[in-house]
């Protein structure tokens, strides 16, 4: 179809699916992004379609995180995609009650006062209209940050740092990407330096080029 | 308009109407609908390189709004009167100077420059926060945070998905967390899960039909609420 036509119509759904989703070639891009520049309906077409992918990805995030954390405490393999028993909830809640009450006696009678665990936070890629999420963490506690990595491949190696607001280094460190099945390649690494409330910018290198950067606050 | 916290204009039923319309009528990238204002580009071109003060009042009347929206997406709120005026500028003065050889081509060479300078400001940005590592002054880093309404508005549009994946079946949610949070290709989802591209079409559509008739019902209670509430 010419790019005069495309003018006059507007861009279907799927096709803003895929350009929100950065899934289209550069080809493919140019009538879209040209399009948009001069259609207001489809630019808020757009910002829905962007909300919607927004909503799915950290609902989605959540439920499959829910299901992994499942998965460790009974020990159980159930897959992403398997019709498996959901386990009743009050022996989730029995299984996890006597777990907590088995570190809190360990640690009663450790006699010494222990390190809080690391704080472990997420940090979302999102795309779009809708800002950054930025990935909120308590202050002055150690981290264990997880992030996706979609576009690096599987045991890359990376190098890490932690900016705060004024672009100050407060923290390095370099790891290798891990493989997931099912699910994108992520980062995960521990930071021990404890940090003061205010916003930090986590950023991944892959070959001294900036490839990702994630907003942390903490608070 | 299914305004649920800001969900998808057309109400569930047409969504999925349209998507289903969609699969059967194979993909169609580009719909009918009311048109866009039709301009005839290389007359503009022609008149703005003659200096004509009205058509360039029109250039911006076109394009002002699209390239906000543009720079906005990429870049977020801050400064954007500027970077809009900036761009516009650098698009007229290229006009002028003659530089665009393809007048009627006139959207694909205003897109160039804002990607151009989308990259540039980005650019700027990283080199800004290198430069001021040891410097006390100002930050320059751009606020991309919600505001709280948007925080609030967007928690419960995730609380609703989330209430739509919980309920689907364990398959039709895969499709979902595959193609929107792991960002598979729809063809690799439908050769890994032997499933026809019609079939994903329909799941996707359905799961955001569901998403609407979930947000509208949360509304409808929130509005309830709020009345018996101012009635106390």
């Amino acid at each position: 179809m010419s790019a005069e036509a495309n003018e006059r119509k507007h861009i279907s759904e799927e096709l803003l699916e895929r350009y929100s989703l950065q899934q289209l070639s550069e080809e493919q891009m140019a009538p879209v992004e040209e399009h948009l520049l001069i259609c207001s309906l489809c630019q808020l077409h757009l910002n829905e379609v962007d909300e919607y992918i927004g909503a799915t990805k950290i609902a989605a995030r959540q439920i499959t995180e829910k299901k992994a954390s499942f998965r460790q405490l009974t020990g159980s393999k159930v897959g992403l995609g398997s019709a498996t028993r959901r386990p009743s909830q009050w022996a989730l809640s029995l299984t996890a009650a006597i777990a907590a009450g088995t570190v809190l006696l360990f640690m009663m009678y450790a006699g010494r006062p222990h390190p809080a665990p690391p704080s472990e936070v997420t940090l979302l890629a999102t795309r779009g209209a809708s800002p950054a999420t930025v990935a909120v963490a308590p202050a002055h506690t150690a981290l264990t940050i997880k992030a996706d990595a979609p576009d690096i491949p599987a045991g890359s190696q990376v190098r890490l740092e932690l900016a705060d607001s004024r672009g100050k280094i407060v923290w390095q460190g370099a790891t290798l990407i891990q493989r997931r099945q099912s699910q994108p390649s992520q980062i995960t690494v521990q930071i021990q330096a404890t940090l003061d409330a205010g916003l930090y910018w986590f950023r991944v290198y892959e070959n001294d080029r900036l490839g990702q950067e994630y907003g942390l606050q903490i608070r | 308009m299914t305004s649920a916290g800001g969900l998808h204009p057309r109400d569930a039923k047409s969504q999925a109407q349209q998507s289903e319309d969609t699969a059967v009528s194979g993909e169609s990238e580009f719909i009918d609908g009311p048109e866009p204002p039709v301009v005839d580009w290389a007359a503009m071109v022609f008149r703005i390189r003659n200096f004509e003060k009205e058509a360039m009042e029109e250039l911006y009347a076109i394009f002002a709004r699209g390239i906000r929206y543009y720079l906005c997406r990429q870049l977020g709120p801050q400064e954007l009167d500027d970077k809009v005026h900036d761009t516009f500028l650098i698009v007229v003065q290229a006009i002028q100077r003659g530089d665009v050889r393809e007048p009627e081509r006139l959207m694909g060479f205003i897109r160039t420059v804002v990607r151009r300078q989308v990259a540039a400001y980005i650019d700027q940005l990283v080199h800004s926060r290198r430069e001021e590592l040891d410097l006390e002054l100002g930050s320059r880093i751009a606020d991309r945070r919600r505001n709280p309404e948007q925080s609030v508005v967007a928690r419960q549009r995730a609380a609703i998905m989330q209430k739509v994946l919980e309920q689907l079946p364990d398959r039709d949610r895969e499709i979902l967390v595959r193609f929107y949070l792991l960002e598979q290709p729809m063809e690799q989802i439908c050769e890994e899960l032997d499933l026809t591209e019609t079939q994903f079409r329909l799941f996707k559509s359905r799961a955001k039909a569901r998403f609407g008739e979930i947000g509208k019902r949360k509304l409808q209670h929130s509005v309830v609420a709020f009345f018996m509430r101012s009635s106390a």
